[in-house]
């Protein structure tokens, strides 16, 4: 694979609606080669739009994409050569067995039937389905079946490999197992696209993230600088009677938003600014507390402040 | 030769492959296309023999059997439009074309592979026939012949189902009206009685009718008789069903542009 | 006994109000007889009138029965479809009398057995089936009930082992062609070929065709109620027994 410098996956003002429905909003960004962009957002963001503009599938109404240079309309031919896309159903066939449907992708993919026979062998042994290799699709697990899935987009090497919602729908053990191919992949020099709706994941896998909100881009930036984007601290409150959670919470408003949770029995206001702890004991005079404590916000309460807002920041 | 035409001859036995793969290994292919067919030619003959032999002559299976291949042709296809659509609503199709690879390559081999289920409807078909006195009066050549159109028909007849899958909305959507749509060509042909058998007002629907069309030129093969007009018939429909059928198949699988 | 009474009939609307929401069973219920009807009358009649044989007199029965070996298929298809969600189990984990879920469902398939028999014995009498009188009116439409739920009955038994809805209609439309065809539903016995005769008479299919017959002025109630009679309730209980069986093993 040839070394490429500068960004491999350039997007600008990509839109697109479905009748009424605005999928995309004009969407800009760029990742870089070798890079794990984790494209992050609730359902119905437009993640899977985008995936399918990338990959070639849907043309959009506006704006352009380009995979390493090649434009993903109008030279979408060269892109395939360039792409592999493990998408949000499993593609594959049930009624084959696992090493026939890899065989299948990699004569595909233009391989030698001897060749996508050896290729379709290290597959298996890489992602650990030699035992089930002989068992048709239909009867795998849902994590078995994702590991083939994103194995049939390796058959061939591609520099860029887009992953949509890999992990919905799998048990931890099989998320965990996931997360370990994809940054075996990262380590392989790959450049990959990945959605989800769990911060956990794009936090633990990817380099960057974009955040993609109502068909727009709400936020961009590392893992560590999403998590400052809220203004770096937050503050954490537990009183000792919980009956005074409330009033807890209506005298932090000033502060931002506050946020109560019952089962832990804390207040915390995720953005509470620099240098507000004295002003917020100051405020919670007459009320007894067990803790305060100021700490970085987890990413999901970033992720809950920044989709929150109508139109973005 | 275009970049898609090139895939398709490249590829075309891959996805042949795959088709021969899933219609060997699904047990309701084998029941549809063999033994429905077969429980229908022995019971229709034990049944009806008597009273068609009274209007015709020769044995009632010389007529049943081309019917019989037809039947086993068209229902067994509503398996493969099923898969077909499977392959549109479930992932599969989207892979394809993200590959370099002709997007119309799953078409091509489900096309092919309907090639095995009309060897296989014949086999069963024929030799079983032959134990009720169904027989190649015409020699060697219209034999053959006779098994052409079979393979004929089974490679138009299965546009039919995978056009409806590119349109249909759910699975239940397509399998039912597929069925009741085969099931009145069948009957409306001319494969159960000789034509003046129907009522006057019936007649023009039962000559007009692709599986009219296909049943004479397998049954005159095998039994003689003139032999154009059905065989420019078979191609005729065959041209046509391809055509429409194949137009709306092919644009539900290309590719934004 | 009350509350097998509501239980009953709170399982039976339910299993009607699932079937009217499937378009598969509205499909099996109506279409597909009345297409058969039509067509069987239209290829066949000619060739049958020449053997003596009415089609527009004697089919109409034989289209009644295929529809109520249609609803067996159904009831086959639905329970597979109750096992393999779980809600067999649920059901018999519940406080209610043992027997009601086994009568709910017959009532859902008594049911749909009413509901497509009034159609096509609408169409029968269009085409000229005749009734001597309301006795023989009602005397058709119980006998078809009953043949219905013994056919429920029966082709349900399927759903208890079949690995899928699907495959149990696939299995139960086995025994459902040969019955049904060689039958005198669709041709006299004679003309049969001689060593299927004794078979096509005395099979019940044939019984109840003959017994529907009779109703419509087509042969003799007295002679051929018996034998219809015994197999319905033969095989009635047989079925019912292994069902509640099956029902109480059924996890
Ligand atoms: N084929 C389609 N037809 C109509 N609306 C669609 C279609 N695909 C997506 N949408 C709508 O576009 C929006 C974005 O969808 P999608 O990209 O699938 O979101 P995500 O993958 O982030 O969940 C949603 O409101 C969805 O309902
Ligand atoms: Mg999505």
């Amino acid at each position: 694979m040839a070394e490429v410098s500068g960004p491999i996956v350039q997007i600008e003002e990509v839109a697109h609606s479905f009748g009424s429905t605005v999928a995309l909003n004009g969407v800009s960004f760029e990742v870089e080669a070798g890079e794990v962009l984790g494209l992050l957002g609730p359902n119905g963001a437009g993640k899977t739009t985008m995936i399918n503009v990338l990959s070639t599938l849907l043309v959009p109404d506006r704006g352009r994409a380009l995979v390493a240079g090649h434009d993903v309309v109008a030279q979408a031919s060269s892109v395939r050569e360039l792409i592999a896309l493990t998408g949000q159903f499993a593609a594959l066939d049930d009624v084959l067995t696992g090493r026939e449907n890899l065989i299948l992708f990699g004569r595909l993919r233009s391989l030698s039937k001897r060749h996508a026979t050896r290729r379709a062998e290290e597959l298996l042994e890489r992602f650990s389905l030699v035992d089930a290799a002989d068992k048709r699709v239909g009867s795998y697990s849902g994590g078995m079946r994702r590991r083939l899935d994103i194995a049939a987009s390796l058959v061939v090497a591609t520099p860029v490999l887009f992953l949509d919602e890999p992990t919905t729908g799998l048990d931890p053990r099989s998320r965990a197992e996931l997360w370990q191919v994809v940054r075996a992949l990262r380590d392989d020099g790959l450049t990959i696209i990945l959605t989800t709706q769990y911060l956990e994941e794009a936090d633990q896998l990817s380099e960057r993230i974009v955040v993609l909100n109502h068909g727009r881009v709400v936020a961009e930036g590392s893992p560590d600088e999403l998590k400052q984007l809220a203004g770096g601290q937050a503050c954490v409150v537990m009183p000792v009677d919980l009956g005074q959670l409330e009033e807890c919470a209506s005298a932090l408003a000033p502060f931002g938003t506050p946020v109560v949770d019952r089962d832990i029995g804390s207040v915390t206001v995720p953005d509470a600014g620099p240098g507000a702890l004295s002003s917020i004991i100051a405020h919670l005079e007459g009320i007894d507390l067990t803790d305060i404590s100021l700490r970085r916000p987890t990413l999901e309460e970033v992720f809950l402040q920044i989709t929150d807002l109508p139109d973005g920041p | 030769m275009s970049a898609g035409v090139r895939s398709l001859v490249r590829h075309g036995p891959v996805f042949a492959e795959r088709a021969f793969k899933r219609f060997i290994r699904s047990p309701s292919n084998v029941v549809s296309t063999a033994g429905f067919p077969l429980l229908l030619l022995l019971t229709l003959l034990a049944v009806f023999s008597h009273a068609v032999e009274g209007v015709e002559d020769g044995p009632y299976a010389q007529r049943l059997v081309p019917m019989l291949v037809v039947s086993g042709l068209m229902f067994g296809s509503v398996s493969t439009a099923v898969g077909f659509f499977t392959d549109l609503s479930q992932g599969y199709m989207e892979r394809i074309r993200t590959m370099p690879v002709s997007a119309a390559g799953p078409l091509l081999g489900a096309v092919l592979g309907e090639i095995g289920r009309a060897a296989m409807a014949l086999a069963v078909l024929v030799a079983v026939g032959h134990g009720f006195e169904f027989r190649f009066d015409n020699g060697i050549g219209p034999a053959i012949g006779f098994f052409l159109v079979a393979m004929l028909a089974s490679v138009s007849i299965v546009w039919i189902g995978l056009a409806m899958a590119a349109v249909a909305r759910s699975q239940e959507a397509l399998g039912p009206p597929l069925g009741a749509l085969f099931l009145l060509l069948l009957f409306l042909s001319r494969g159960m009685v000789p034509v003046d058998a129907y009522p006057g007002w019936a007649q023009p629907i039962v000559r007009f009718n692709p599986a009219t069309a296909y049943v004479t030129a397998m049954d005159r093969l095998a039994r003689g008789g003139e032999l154009v007009t059905p065989i420019l018939g078979s191609l005729a429909w065959s041209a046509g069903i391809i055509a429409a059928f194949g137009w709306i198949a092919v644009r539900s699988v290309r590719r934004p542009r | 006994m009350r509350t097998l009474a509501a239980d009953t009939l709170i399982l039976g609307a339910r299993s009607v109000v699932r079937s009217r929401r499937n378009p598969a069973t509205v499909v099996s219920a109506f279409i597909f007889p009345l297409l058969f009807f039509a067509l069987f009358f239209i290829v066949m009649r000619r060739v049958m009138a020449a053997q003596g044989f009415d089609y527009a007199q004697l089919l109409p029965p034989t289209i009644v029965a295929q529809a109520m070996l249609f609803a067996g298929m159904s009831s086959a298809y639905y329970v597979a479809a109750d096992r393999l969600s779980g809600l067999t189990a649920r059901l018999r984990s519940m406080p209610m009398h043992r027997a009601a879920p086994i009568l709910g469902r017959a009532v859902g398939d008594l049911v749909r057995s009413f509901i497509s028999l009034v159609p096509i014995s609408v169409v029968g009498v269009i085409v000229g089936m005749r009734f001597d009188n309301a006795l023989g009116v009602v005397g058709f439409a119980l006998v078809a009930l009953a043949f219905g739920l013994v056919a429920s009955l029966g082709m349900g038994l399927i759903g208890y082992v079949a690995s899928s809805p699907d495959d149990a209609v696939s299995i139960a439309s086995m025994p459902y062609l040969p019955l049904l065809m060689l039958s005198t539903g669709f041709a006299p016995v004679k003309n049969f070929p001689g060593w299927l005769q004794p078979f096509v008479e005395w099979q019940p299919v044939t019984a109840v065709i003959d017994l529907l017959r009779a109703f419509t002025g087509e042969g003799d109630v007295g002679s051929t109620l018996p034998v219809a009679a015994a197999w319905l309730s033969g095989f009635g209980l047989l079925f019912a027994a292994l069902g509640a069986r099956a029902f109480k093993k059924a996890s």
